[in-house]
């Protein structure tokens, strides 16, 4: 990868290769592995992308297991600055996608503890207002009150592209076992929904 | 609700999602059309399946500028510094000290009631002072006691260190002195010695050249004789017959 930048180089101009991002261009198309390569020698460049590429991710299984959106940008971004602190341990390059989103759901499960240990004292803190997630307030709501083992589907499901094969993949679950927690995460909401006096 | 109705809206659920077989597409919509109620319930999980795509895609929306943070998250990242002290927005430590805060307030509140409610009536200060004043007066003594023992131990102590001190200077000038006399009777000895020494060999010396006086007049004697012998000896030879020309 160093040698293809090298050799665009040797035709363009620093400027025109800045102006033109050409380097990012050039990064965006290559594997995991070259890009975990490339980190690891300390371009920051090369991990942006592989940041960009697997933040998605990071953040929709933040946001099944947490619930909340800015707890999950928070932890999300946590993570892909340990993943940056910490990608000299990885031990397959390949397979930095799988180890990111490991660490987001380690991360995910440490602050799930420490609020419930928090809040056998306090209340929870309330969560900064978000004008454009307004109107949906009460199905926020109530994603975050279902179980995790009901939510991290769900939300993958409808957040992360709506394809049950993914969901099964990411989750390591079969697809009838991800259709089997999708039904009963949806009657659960619907609930939920009821109760909160939203639904007819 | 029937038991079919109750079979009926577990196959909703899995209608959302696309995993009906086509016969059990076929008996929900059957049924739906029979069943107000149903329909009513169907329509609920359609909205609700909208409401959430809404949503979804409204957070999906927001994705880029959270990417773009996360990205200058990481363009600004320090790896030296820690994790915890660069990372969350909102950390526990407010709810640490506000857990504190609480602990303390309780503590302030249980210190204040207990000492309100469950405090001892006051006391009878001149019995208090009765009972209390041969006690006071026995640990005094006690305690003068033991101040004077101990003082007595430490003055001991430095008399006999004092003493110790004395000895030790008066053994070294003792030694001191010692060793000078015997120096100077030691230097003393050794010049007489020298002395003798010298006067012995200038009495040799004086033999010596006295010898040496007696050896040459004798050598003269004898060389002396020694030429007279043979001026005799010549004469003799001189003289005898066989010898005269």
């Amino acid at each position: 990868m160093k040698k293809i930048h090298f050799s665009v180089q040797i035709f363009c101009s620093q400027s025109s290769l800045e102006r033109y991002d050409v380097k990012g261009l050039l990064l965006s198309g290559q594997s995991d592995e070259n890009l975990v390569h490339a980190s690891r020698s300390g371009d920051r460049d090369a991990y942006a992308v592989l940041a960009k590429r697997h933040y998605k991710r990071v953040f929709v299984a933040c946001l099944g297991m947490l619930g909340r959106v800015h707890d999950a940008e928070d932890i999300a971004q946590e993570t892909m600055l340990k993943g940056l602190l910490y990608i000299g341990d990885l031990r397959k390059p390949s397979q930095f996608g799988s180890w990111i989103v490991k660490i987001a759901r380690n991360d995910c499960i440490s602050l799930i503890r420490r609020r419930s240990y928090a809040n056998k004292l306090i209340a929870q803190r309330p969560v900064p207002p978000d004008d454009t997630l307004a109107p949906y307030q009460d199905v926020r709501q109530a994603i975050e009150k279902l179980p995790p083992d009901a939510r991290l589907p769900l939300v993958m499901y409808y957040f992360g592209g709506e394809n049950v094969r993914d969901v099964a993949q990411e989750l390591n679950l079969s697809r009838s076992r991800v259709y089997q927690r999708l039904r009963a995460a949806t009657k659960q909401l619907h609930r939920l929904l009821e109760k909160q006096g939203d639904v007819i | 609700m029937n038991k079919d109705c109750q079979k009926m809206r577990d196959k909703m659920a899995s209608h959302l999602f696309g995993a009906l077989s086509r016969r059990d597409e076929d008996a929900l919509t059957q049924h739906i059309a029979g069943c107000s109620e149903c329909r009513k319930h169907m329509q609920a999980l359609g909205d609700e399946q909208s409401l959430l795509r809404e949503c979804a895609e409204k957070v999906d929306a927001g994705m880029g500028p959270r990417e773009e943070r996360m990205l200058e998250a990481v363009k600004r990242f320090n790896p030296r510094e820690s994790t915890e002290r660069i990372m969350p927005r909102r950390t526990i430590v407010p709810v640490r000290i506000a857990k504190l805060a609480v602990a303390a307030t309780l503590l302030i509140a249980a210190g204040y009631f207990a000492g309100r409610f469950l405090a001892p009536p006051p006391v009878d200060i001149e019995r208090l002072q009765a009972a209390l004043e041969p006690i006071i007066r026995q640990s005094v003594a006690e305690q003068m006691s033991r101040d004077r023992d101990r003082a007595l131990e430490r003055h001991a102590v430095r008399l006999k260190k004092e003493l110790a001190r004395q000895l030790h200077d008066a053994l070294n000038e003792f030694a001191a002195g010692t060793l000078a006399a015997s120096r100077a009777a030691t230097e003393q000895r050794l010049a007489e010695l020298i002395r003798l020494i010298e006067a012995a060999r200038t009495v040799d010396h004086y033999q010596v050249a006295v010898a040496f006086e007696r050896i040459e007049s004798n050598r003269l004697q004898d060389k002396t004789r020694f030429g007279e012998g043979l001026v005799r000896l010549t004469s003799h030879r001189n003289e005898m017959p066989g010898n005269k020309q």
